[in-house]
């Protein structure tokens, strides 16, 4: 049973590794010779070839990073606002809560059109109100424009997924004893001291858990990439660069080599946070 | 209606070995308390004879059967757990049911005797209920239901009465040893509380680090402790234990000298003693007596507790011995005070170098 | 220190308001656009003017969006019921018996759901092409259960480890073999947590939009995410917005009304598979 679990997600995985050092089409699949790293990298009549030679793949490396620092950032602080204020005991809390996790369930592709038709540059609600409020002067091109598409991006995301954010910390914020900040308010301290000294040192762990789960979420980033702004090269991700050698090119040599190449920067940083998590443990001991 | 006899009965988890070698003999209808601190394994004892771990060699017999092999439904057992372990989903009366319809017993005969066990426990008009709506005290009688509805040959206890607080402890453990003298059937009760132990058994077992200490009943248990282990467990307060060096042998009676340089000596000892050697004494906080004044066995009062019907009072004796002195009614001696402590020689315990009782020739009060 | 406490109130409440606009509004925003159309599009409005359900229609006629929906439907349906199978009986194993390498195993099982889905792509492509699968509804139900099972197995099995082992003792004492103590004990006990992983199951299977843009073809096969995300006007430069509101709206209902009704047990879900992480 759990052989074949491993199975059906392993053989796929394989397929693919095996696949980038090949010269495989998507046309004619089954028949492929093998290449080696030639998809990789490869020196061929004087000129550098493969994945790793495409200024275009290492952009997308950029961006994807780009992509995932910024927008895990904003989501975690927004996410830690909203995770406190759920925190509270207030009328409506349910309904808050309920409200909050719409934006998650809510498909990314269609959160994404939903944007998309927002920061429209003609008949977008987002430019109409800035420019109602006087802070721009003339409607931005959100998407097309190369300075504002990735930050259009990280907009939709951080819409998307904050949710998930706040609800990761709010678990974490209630498995703090309530008597620890009885406690604090006997002692009298600052209420913004309380946090910064009890309750975030407190719920690190649940943090750092929160934050990992979203940054490999974030470095495999597809759906709000390819609606948005389809293959436009200033957003282009890891993912869509991967899929569009893939499918597009019909080059499946090369698109596993980069798809591989994406599993590999993900692996390295689950191996890097289990290592980290187990020494963490060991030093607590059993649990 | 059945004993249950374990033969060399070891078990270890990987490395650890948790019963060493275990030999005990249960008769039919007698009431036995396994008990010993936390980690000395009385509970994986019960597990072994419920069939819930299996033994890593020796034997388990149950009715003079070998039951070493049999899954825990072949064994005619009933267990009582600590958490109850009922089921959340079941009603009171499907919970006391679970087991007979698994065996396939006829509907009739089912209601038939969920109905009297039910009575038996006073639990009639709870049977609709689901135990989220039932007290603590409840849960705890349907889970006892629960096991007398099987009619087992064997009752296994799994210190059933520690989540409940300590009016509705009294309440129920007196409701086991009625409900065992109704209905006869052997019993096995594990527990870490002594006065659970002392009042229910027939014989305790005294357990520590996975052998038997003593096997005895509860005042033989108390009155000859067969070693420094046995007697430091029972009683409370804890008895006090103080070493000493015998000084001379006089006619057969010794005379020990004790911390802070004092002599007692006693009327009569056990032969094998012999001058020189060091021994332990043992003597009961309740043995003991006080009289005001300076001088002799004694010392400053250093603090004094008030129970109500009794009093401790605690009595420097030398500077790391501190001897528990129990009396009846308040106390009337105040803290500071030096205090004489009488030591009745009869009441002494005695124990040698490796801890094992010296047997005494006069018993103890 | 009264009026203080009262502006702390007020400031709470609006910190409240802002993030309920911030969440709620670009559907609000959607549900109002799709009710306009024609040139009434051109225009931004904030509140809900017109009410012209043309959209709708035209999204049902224009293209087999009833078809796509249907899809979905189906897919998604598929998809839990196996992962929900698949996962309970590999939860019973993993989170009720001991064996070593069992925290190895699950930890392993985590990192397959982070896996980046575009590194199965072309081994998956592979896959479903042998089995004949391409452009068909199978084969995204496959496709899918890769990105299902690693998370509703974590789920179950965290779920199943908080089940006191002294129940599934009692009900070895009862006299309970394995297949009564899991469809008679746990299985009742798990309801809720049955019911959660479901409903992630679905919503993951309903919003999954790279396996079914990749591996389908043709218009009837799409799901709703590939079917909105190809809609396209006469040109590049004319999308139907109006239509596509429509069809956004249509889709995201059944998930809002699935967000308000089972809130509480989705966030339990949500988190039974981080925190233990």
């Amino acid at each position: 049973m759990l052989l074949t679990l491993l199975l059906v997600a392993g053989w796929p995985l394989a397929r693919t590794i095996w696949f980038s050092f090949t010269d495989a089409r998507l046309g004619r699949i089954g028949e492929n010779a093998f290449v080696g790293f030639d998809n990789y990298l490869a020196y061929f009549d004087g000129q550098w070839l493969g994945v790793l030679a495409d200024g275009l793949w290492w952009q997308s490396v950029w961006n994807t990073v780009w992509f995932t620092l910024v927008s895990v950032s904003i989501e975690t602080v927004l996410g830690m606002i909203i995770a406190l204020a759920l925190n509270q005991v207030f009328p409506g809390r349910g309904l808050f809560r309920a409200i909050v996790l719409i934006p998650w369930a809510i498909p990314t592709v269609i959160s994404a059109r939903m944007w998309n038709w927002m920061l429209h540059d003609q008949f977008g609600v987002v430019n109409d109100l800035l420019m109602k409020l006087g802070l721009i002067a003339a409607p931005i091109a959100w998407t097309a424009n190369a300075d504002t598409a990735m930050w259009a991006v990280v907009m939709v995301d951080v819409w998307k997924t904050t949710p998930f954010m706040a609800l990761l910390i709010l678990a974490g914020l209630q498995m703090l004893p309530d008597d620890l900040y009885e406690a604090a308010r006997v002692d009298g301290v600052h209420p913004v001291r309380v946090f910064f000294r009890i309750t975030l040192p407190l719920i690190r762990p649940a943090l750092m858990v929160a934050i990992i789960f979203r940054s490999l979420d974030a470095l495999r980033v597809f759906d709000q990439v390819y609606v948005l702004t389809s293959a436009a090269s200033d957003t282009m991700s890891m993912s869509v660069y991967a899929r569009q050698e893939l499918v597009e090119f019909q080059d499946v040599g090369l698109g596993s080599a980069a798809a591989t190449l994406v599993f590999l920067v993900i692996a390295l940083v689950i191996v890097v946070t289990l290592v980290a998590a187990r020494l963490r443990l060991g030093e607590a001991g059993e649990r | 209606m059945a004993g249950v006899r374990l033969c060399q009965v070891r078990k270890h988890f990987g490395r650890t070995e948790v019963i060493r070698g275990v030999d005990l003999d249960i008769a039919d209808g007698e009431f036995v308390v396994f008990v010993g601190p936390s980690g000395c394994g009385k509970s994986t004892l019960l597990r072994l004879i419920a069939g819930l771990e299996e033994v890593s060699s020796g034997a388990v017999l149950i009715a003079g059967k070998d039951v070493t092999e049999a899954p825990p439904k072949a064994r005619g057992i009933a267990m009582v757990f600590q958490s109850y372990a009922l089921y959340p989903h079941m009603t009171v009366y499907q919970n006391m049911a679970f087991g007979l319809e698994l065996s396939g017993a006829r509907n009739a005969e089912i209601r038939a005797r969920v109905e009297r066990g039910a009575e038996m426990l006073r639990i009639g008009e709870l049977l609709e209920r689901k135990p989220r709506e039932l007290s603590g005290g409840q849960r705890q009688r349907v889970a006892i239901g629960r096991a007398i509805v099987r009619e087992p040959k064997v009752f296994l206890f799994d210190e059933p009465l520690s989540n409940l607080d300590a009016a509705l402890r009294v309440q129920t453990r007196v409701e086991i040893a009625r409900l065992h003298a109704k209905t006869g059937t052997t019993a096995i009760y594990v527990t870490h509380d002594q006065v659970e132990a002392m009042t229910l058994a027939d014989r305790i077992v005294l357990l520590n680090e996975g052998r038997i200490e003593q096997v005895g009943a509860p005042l033989d248990l108390y009155h000859r402790p067969a070693n420094l282990f046995v007697a430091g467990f029972i009683g409370s307060p804890r008895m006090n234990l103080l070493p000493a060096t015998v000084a001379t042998i006089e006619a057969g009676r010794p005379s020990l000298r004790l911390p802070g340089g004092y002599e007692i000596a006693l009327p009569a000892g056990p032969g094998e003693l012999e001058a020189g050697a060091s021994v332990t004494l043992g003597v009961r906080p309740e043995h003991l007596g006080l009289t005001q004044g300076t001088g002799g066995f004694g010392g400053p009062v250093e603090l004094v507790e008030e129970l109500g019907e009794s009093h401790n009072v605690y009595v420097r004796l030398a500077r790391d011995h501190l001897m528990t002195v129990r009396g009846e009614g308040a106390a009337s001696s105040r803290v500071g005070e030096r205090v004489r402590i009488d030591l009745p020689p009869g009441a002494v315990h005695l124990f040698d170098a490796a801890g094992k009782a010296l047997r005494r020739a006069a018993p103890a009060g | 220190m009264r009026w203080r406490r009262r502006l702390g109130r007020i400031g709470f409440w609006l910190l409240i308001a802002a993030i309920t606009v911030f969440a709620l509004f670009p559907f609000y925003y959607a549900v109002i656009s799709s009710f306009r159309a024609g040139s009434d599009l051109f225009t931004v409005a904030y509140w809900p003017e017109a009410f012209d359900p043309s959209n709708y229609a035209a999204v049902f006629q224009r293209q087999p969006f009833g078809r796509n929906i249907a899809n979905s439907i189906a897919v998604a349906a598929a998809v839990v019921t196996l992962s929900l199978v698949l996962s309970l009986t590999a939860a019973y194993s993993l989170g009720r018996v001991r064996f070593r390498g069992r925290t190895t195993l699950l930890f392993t099982i985590l990192s397959v759901s982070m896996f980046p889905q575009v590194a199965v792509l072309s081994g998956l492509f592979e896959l479903i092409r042998v089995f004949g699968l391409y452009n068909s509804l199978p084969g995204l139900v496959l496709a899918n259960l890769i990105l299902t099972l690693p998370f509703t197995v974590w789920v179950l099995t965290t779920f199943m480890r908080e089940l006191p082992k002294e129940l599934e003792e009692a009900a070895i004492v009862d006299g309970a073999g394995p297949w009564t103590l899991v469809w008679r004990v746990f299985l009742p006990l798990m309801g809720p947590a049955v019911v959660t992983t479901g409903l992630l199951a679905f919503i993951v299977a309903w919003n999954e939009f790279l396996f079914a843009l990749t591996f389908t073809l043709s218009d009837e096969k799409r799901t709703v995410p590939v079917a909105i995300a190809l809609m396209s006007g006469a040109s590049a430069y004319e999308l139907p917005w109006g239509n596509i509101m429509a069809a956004s709206v249509v889709v995201t209902l059944p998930v809002v009304v699935l967000v308000l009704v089972f809130q509480r047990r989705i966030v339990s879900g949500l988190t039974a598979g981080a925190v233990k992480g």
